[in-house]
């Protein structure tokens, strides 16, 4: 009797400390969302009235665009409350189609690749065969599962790689993200998963919403599946997805249909091209003219400005970061020179402060190196005030 | 253990005519930036770095834009030891490297099998 009642105050006592640990862990995850919301709605306020003042072009766009990436982040941190709301009350569903996997998988790489870069990180993707070529899956949901999962990798990794790895057996898909980074102990293994849970080890970790990981494991349990993560201090972690994915066909339709592009050689006119780097000029000069163009090359930012004053070229393409003269020097002095054309900016740096930057000094557009063809064409297909052209494959498929 | 098999990179055809040159540019760079990390002149070895990190996806080599960035991140900390090292995994890596040249023309870049 005596040890019956002992084990159930033992049980009540148990239960009564997770009910506090978790309304700590909630009013914790209050006080930091609104922490959160109140940074950057502090910032829109700010930078809201500093525009009204009579402040120049260019700095109110600098402005305008530190406005947005605050509703951005806003934006993210109420998104993540409402997904995982909507999957505590049961509201989200999960929609599967035919999908064509490796294209899948390849798309959300290149989508991370210019993040890992910047860090020095390899990104890269190894598609273990057999891989059948389309999956029936919820490529929203599950594109949101990866992209959590390797931007994840990617935060906590400091030099090294991450590794997307996917397999498929028996009608399931499995997802494995690795990555060379830190690693986590045994306790911050096991509480992963929970919500408002962040590894708060390093200052660039803790700017998430802590929500990420939470609502890739329902997602993943929404998908017929599960997620596991493995660990080992000092050496890395993997996180393993695996979801219902059986084999199916893509429709026809889908089959065909391919990025409205310009065709080859379907753009027209003589263009500038900037560039320090002769190989970066070589491989561009060699995708202008398979679009059609004509094509002169420099090589830093003052033989550009001095180009775009000797004659009226369609269009400029120039890297942002040149010798003797930049490209925001560059780009400035040429609109200031009466330049009316369209301005391309090439840069290695993605990071949004530069690229706004780029914009604020004349540019109408900005890649982020590597570009391909396709890049450039419908770039320049837009600049050059050419209607996007389809290629013929795409074309078909529309007019079939 | 270091890896040593080849490493195969697919590219379309028309690469052929860029590619070989691109690649004798890099084995100069690795040269270059020993040099540097002797001598210390960093800003020079930065903008080899940068210009890596900017040229080699394009072409398909995506491993020379990563050790590209990695030597930008070293010489911007004065780093001459990882310098050092990145020269050596850079000239590891050309000399495992193996353009396979298609059919193709869309100027994609290539992949590793």
């Amino acid at each position: 009797m005596a040890g019956r009642l002992y084990r159930e105050r033992q049980r009540l006592e148990l239960g009564r400390r997770a009910a506090l640990e978790a309304a700590r862990l909630k009013t914790e995850f209050l006080n930091y969302m609104t922490h959160e919301l109140r940074t950057p709605v502090a910032s829109i306020k700010g930078f809201n009235r500093v525009n009204q003042d009579n402040i120049g072009a260019d700095a109110r766009i600098r402005n305008a665009a530190i406005i947005a990436r605050a509703c951005d982040h806003m934006l993210a941190l109420v998104n993540n409350n409402l997904d995982l709301a909507k999957m505590d009350a049961g509201q989200m569903q999960i929609e599967t189609r035919a999908e064509d996997i490796r294209a899948f998988a390849n798309d959300a790489v290149a989508t991370l690749q210019p993040q890992a870069l910047n860090k020095g990180l390899a990104l890269s993707l190894e598609i273990r065969e057999p891989m059948p070529a389309a999956l029936a899956i919820d490529a929203f949901r599950l594109k949101q599962v990866l992209l959590n999962l390797i931007s994840n990798a990617i935060k906590y990794t400091p030099a090294g790689k991450v590794t997307l790895a996917m397999s498929w057996e028996q009608q399931r898909l499995a997802i494995t993200v690795r990555d060379t980074g830190p690693g986590m102990d045994a306790a911050t293994l096991e509480r992963i998963f929970e919500p408002f849970r962040q590894d708060g080890s390093t200052a660039s970790a803790r700017s998430g919403t802590g929500l990420g990981l939470a609502i890739t494991r329902r997602l993943a349990g929404l998908m017929g599946g599960e997620i596991e993560a493995a660990s080992i201090p000092g050496q890395g972690s993997a996180f393993t997805v695996r979801v219902r994915a059986p084999e199916t066909e893509m429709p026809a339709a889908a089959l065909a249909v391919e990025p409205v592009t310009p065709a080859p050689g379907k753009l027209s006119g003589h263009v500038l091209l900037a560039d320090d780097d002769e190989d970066l000029r070589a491989l561009v000069e060699m995708h202008l003219a398979a679009l059609g163009l004509q094509v002169t090359s420099v090589a830093d930012g003052h033989a550009a400005v001095e180009a775009s004053l000797a004659r009226p070229y369609a269009c400029i393409i120039m890297d942002m970061q040149m010798p003797v003269l930049d490209g925001y020097s560059a780009a400035n002095a040429m609109r200031a020179g009466g330049y009316a054309g369209g301005i391309l900016g090439l840069t290695a740096n993605s990071a949004p402060e530069l690229l706004e930057r780029a914009r604020a000094a004349g540019c109408n557009q900005v890649l982020t190196k590597p570009v391909t063809r396709a890049q450039l064409g419908v770039a320049l297909a837009s600049l050059l005030g050419h209607a996007p052209e389809a290629s013929a494959r795409g074309m078909a498929a529309r007019n079939g | 253990m270091a890896e040593t098999g080849p490493v195969v990179i697919r590219l379309d055809a028309e690469m052929q005519e860029i590619v070989p040159r691109y690649l004798q540019n890099r084995a100069a760079d690795c040269v270059a930036l020993r040099d540097h990390a002797r001598a210390a002149t960093f800003d020079e070895a930065r903008r080899l770095g940068h210009n890596m990190k900017g040229n080699g996806g394009g072409y398909g080599f995506v491993e020379i834009s990563r050790l590209g960035a990695q030597i930008e991140i070293a010489a911007t900390n004065g780093d001459a030891a990882a310098m050092l090292t990145l020269a050596e995994e850079l000239s590891a890596y050309l000399a495992r490297v193996q353009p396979v040249y298609g059919q193709g023309s869309s100027g994609q870049i290539g992949q590793t099998p």
